[in-house]
């Protein structure tokens, strides 16, 4: 379900991922200003890991980001119960109601030219291969996040200030702003594999640099369908529990 | 002139703040959980930048610290954000500005002090972060904290609750000419915290920039009550900071007041 | 078999008790009470298809409660319901395609979009045949007279028409229930007349079965030949709604009007007195005990004028509001 908003609110939603590219930027800033390598990746090759988190961030923000900030009032002023009536799957519905094609695209490209600019400088050469690949691993780690992302939103049904949760999540999502392996060998598997919010951004990344090993291809093939699923359920029992806001 | 009750009149306000707060305490909690990501994140990245060598200086931090600062500064970054800048930008779009023109309450008044009310339930939760991450730090990195960088720190807290609030004042007061502006607030205020050295410390820009930026209000909100604690401010600077603090609070202060004006006026001739 | 059979569903609520002042707000912050309310206990009843059945109570009684149940949106806490032969809160998507609810207070369509576009959604969202689309929606603008009204931003029209926007939305897919919560509230009384001819055409037109709660009387009483009075989670009453008053009819109410103002005192010696005001003065009497009480208070009280009548409408219903049973 996409409408595009006012001219207004597309350019305020531009805006304020300017807003917020410049926040994640101070990491790349940091790096290049330390001089050295970071976990046994240069400057350069650091600019690939966090313009891919800075493009599929564009998918997140721009394709339902705001439907889970919105949910929570839905559900507060009830209005959430017309969606359930309707003879549409309830989860979708409610998380792509309204996208922000702003966001979106401001974000997608500017983080694919990160990883451009990071490939280059790094001496990569860009094929057709790399590109297909990239793409792939990040719609998969997009697809990841999604699901990771319904998991808390489960709550809202329960919880009457649900949007706090989001803000809550929203902080664990720039996790991805630096490479995982800053996270050191624990912290990697952990994220990869239990609650697998490094798939979504590193794996790409990983792609494109010509280092990601072949268990976490295979994993990064796999965890989209184990975890939407697991995400699904959790939605379909929580709404069991749903009390319906408002009056 | 005084109004009868006036002190009543506010008390109450820091009264209804305290308490709007204490039901909104899962908010806060959450608030300040969020700021556990930014310090995993940012003590991960500084244990793998100083490497093997702590004593190491980057940005005139050692290693001890960097992971002081951005422990401290994500707690304070916290305790002094504001959030009514939304609730006046509603007053003013919906029209509904009117019921508190009506009131015999200044609006400014209502506001600052339910904001107060608000914030001291905040500081007294957050104080005991506060002494829980010195101990830590202390604890882990040999952090040390002297009686008398926390009563400046105090001081310089109060301080950047009250410029906090000028600054978001104004910025709020915009709405009256823009009445969109809800949404950029969040913009907004990513940009004020940068300024502010609530991600990274301002040295991080470089030393022309981190210097401008150095004398502008935004360092006193963040950055520098947790310099101050960390006992990173020289005395000799302690005083003229100060000083400058309050310099920016009165300025801004005029500011609103001007703003205010300007834009009540325009409010009552077009409504909403 | 009926369309709608509800049996002793039940719905508890769990909240938390808040104390007073800014001790109890401390208190509050370490040990909270859960207390339950029961919103929905023990309610039964069945419709057949093509009623019009009013579900009528004061705030709070409900009627809410019970519709979101049976239109999927919420689960019940113990009880069995079937609508069209299916369990509502199993969300079915035929079912949630056959059904149909209207909230006042809250709206479907998409605030900043003309109405035409949220209707297009729904047809989308339906999956309605274009063919059919258009033939109802034509009928259903005709009927509405909202053919001006289509192209305006939804948040640009007034109640009465948003109103009407929300109803057609509501119609385009033909749901053989349609479920309406409120939709007279907040509406200024023309518009509240045009809603309700509104509806009781649409009764005729297409067959379909309308639950429809309100706590305005005259909505039920244009549209309902039946309703069911419910209060504090209870069905008190279920039956058409001359029958509320035979429900009372043991009573009546005795009308009084003196040559002179009389000492309440005097007044309230007698039994069954229910107020005055100056010279007049009103009495609840059985019905059986009318004829002795008309004698006795016409022989010792200086009466010029006695009516006698059934008790009103809203009356009868506030009684049994308060719990008074009905009688057989």
């Amino acid at each position: 379900m996409s409408q595009m908003e006012y001219r207004a609110n597309f350019v305020t939603g531009i805006m304020m991922e300017a807003g917020y590219l410049f926040a994640k930027a101070m990491y790349v800033i940091v790096a290049y200003s330390a001089g050295k390598r970071i976990g046994g990746f240069s400057p350069d090759e650091i600019l690939v890991f966090v313009g891919s988190y800075v493009a599929i961030t564009g998918f997140y923000a721009g394709a339902f980001a705001m439907n889970l900030f919105q949910l929570s009032r839905l559900v507060q002023d009830g209005s959430f119960d017309l969606i359930l009536v309707k003879p549409v799957n309830t989860q979708f519905y409610a998380t792509f109601r309204r996208s922000d094609m702003g966001p979106f695209f401001f974000d997608t490209i500017a983080g694919i030219v990160m990883v451009a600019v990071g490939l280059v400088r790094s001496g990569i050469g860009i094929d057709l291969t790399l590109v297909l690949g990239w793409s792939f691993f990040a719609s998969a780690g997009a697809a990841v996040g999604y699901a990771l992302w319904i998991i808390p939103m489960t709550l809202v049904f329960r919880i009457v200030r649900a949007d706090a949760i989001a803000g809550l999540a929203d902080t664990f999502w720039d996790f991805n702003n630096v490479p995982m392996v800053v996270y050191g060998r624990v912290g990697q598997a952990i994220g990869v594999f239990v609650i697998p919010i490094f798939v979504i951004t590193n794996f790409p990344a990983l792609f494109a640099l010509g280092r990601l090993p072949p268990v976490w291809f295979a994993w990064g093939i796999a965890a989209p369908f184990v975890f939407g699923w697991i995400a699904s359920r959790l939605w379909r029992s929580a709404l069991v529990h749903y009390a319906s806001g408002g009056n | 002139m005084a109004e009868p009750g006036f002190a009543g009149k506010y008390a109450k306000c820091v009264g209804t703040g305290f308490r709007a707060a204490l039901e909104y305490r899962v908010n806060f909690f959450i608030s300040v959980a969020g700021a556990i990501a930014p310090v995993v994140i940012q003590s991960a990245l500084w244990v793998v930048i100083y490497g093997d060598d702590p004593a190491s200086s980057f940005f005139g931090f050692t290693f001890q610290q960097m992971v002081a600062y951005t422990v401290i500064a994500q707690l304070v970054s916290r305790l002094v954000r504001t959030g009514f800048e939304y609730d006046v930008n509603w007053d003013i779009k919906s029209g509904s500005l009117d019921r508190y023109l009506v009131k015999p309450i200044g609006y400014f008044g209502f506001r600052l002090f339910s904001f107060i009310g608000d914030k001291i339930v905040q500081t007294i939760f957050m104080g005991v972060l506060l002494v829980l991450a010195v101990w830590v730090l202390a604890a882990a990195l040999g952090f040390a904290v002297s009686a008398g960088a926390v009563i400046l720190f105090v001081l310089a807290l109060a301080l950047a609750f009250i410029l906090n609030f000028l600054i978001f004042w104004c910025v709020a007061l915009v709405g009256f000419w823009l009445t969109e502006i809800g949404y950029l607030f969040e913009a907004v205020r990513i940009v004020i915290i940068a300024a502010s050295g609530g991600i990274l410390p301002l040295a991080v820009f470089g030393p022309r920039a981190s210097s401008f930026l150095s004398l502008l209000p935004f360092r006193f909100t963040i950055q520098f009550p947790t310099e101050i604690l960390a006992g990173r401010i020289p005395p000799s600077s302690v005083l003229p900071s100060f000083a400058l603090a309050l310099f920016w609070a009165l300025a801004l202060a005029a500011l609103g007041q001007a703003v205010w004006s300007r834009g009540i006026r325009r409010f009552a001739a077009v409504g909403s | 078999m009926s369309i709608i059979e509800v049996d002793r569903l039940c719905r508890d609520f769990s909240y938390y008790e808040k104390a007073e002042g800014l001790s109890g707000s401390f208190k509050n912050l370490f040990a909270r009470k859960t207390m339950i309310k029961k919103a929905v206990s023990e309610v039964s009843f069945a419709i057949d298809e093509g009623e019009t059945v009013g579900f009528l109570g004061p705030n709070g009684a409900g009627k809410t409660t019970t519709l979101k149940m049976l239109s999927g949106i919420m689960h019940p806490s113990s009880g069995e319901a079937r609508v069209m032969g299916f369990v509502p809160w199993q969300r079915r998507k035929d079912f949630r395609r056959r059904i149909s609810i209207v909230m006042g207070q809250r709206s479907q369509l998409w605030p900043d979009l003309p109405a035409l576009e949220s209707f297009d959604l729904n047809r989308a969202i339906y999956e309605i045949d274009r063919k059919e689309y258009r033939s109802t929606l034509d009928e259903l603008v005709e009927l509405f007279g909202i053919a001006e009204q289509l192209p305006v931003q939804v948040r640009r029209l007034s109640l009465g028409e948003r109103m009407k926007m929300e109803i057609v939305a509501a119609l385009l897919h033909r749901p053989r229930v349609l479920f309406l919560d409120e939709p007279t509230i907040g509406l200024d009384l023309i518009s509240q007349g045009t809603i309700r001819d509104l509806l009781k055409t649409l009764k005729g037109r297409f067959g379909t079965t309308v639950m429809l709660t309100s706590h305005y009387l005259s909505d039920i009483e244009d549209l309902c030949g039946r309703i069911i009075l419910i209060n504090h989670g209870v069905v008190v009453y279920d039956g058409p709604l001359s029958g509320v008053n035979e429900a009372l009819a043991d009573r009546k109410t005795v009308r009084l009007v003196f040559s002179e103002e009389l000492p309440e005192a005097r007044l309230a010696s007698l039994s069954g007195f229910r107020s005055r005001d100056k010279n007049s003065a009103v009495f609840d009497v059985e019905r059986a005990g009318v004829r002795a009480f008309s004698r006795r208070v016409l022989d010792e009280l200086p009466v010029i004028d006695l009516t006698i009548e059934d008790v009103p409408l809203e009356e009868g219903i506030a009684r049994l509001y308060r719990g008074e049973a009905p009688r057989g």
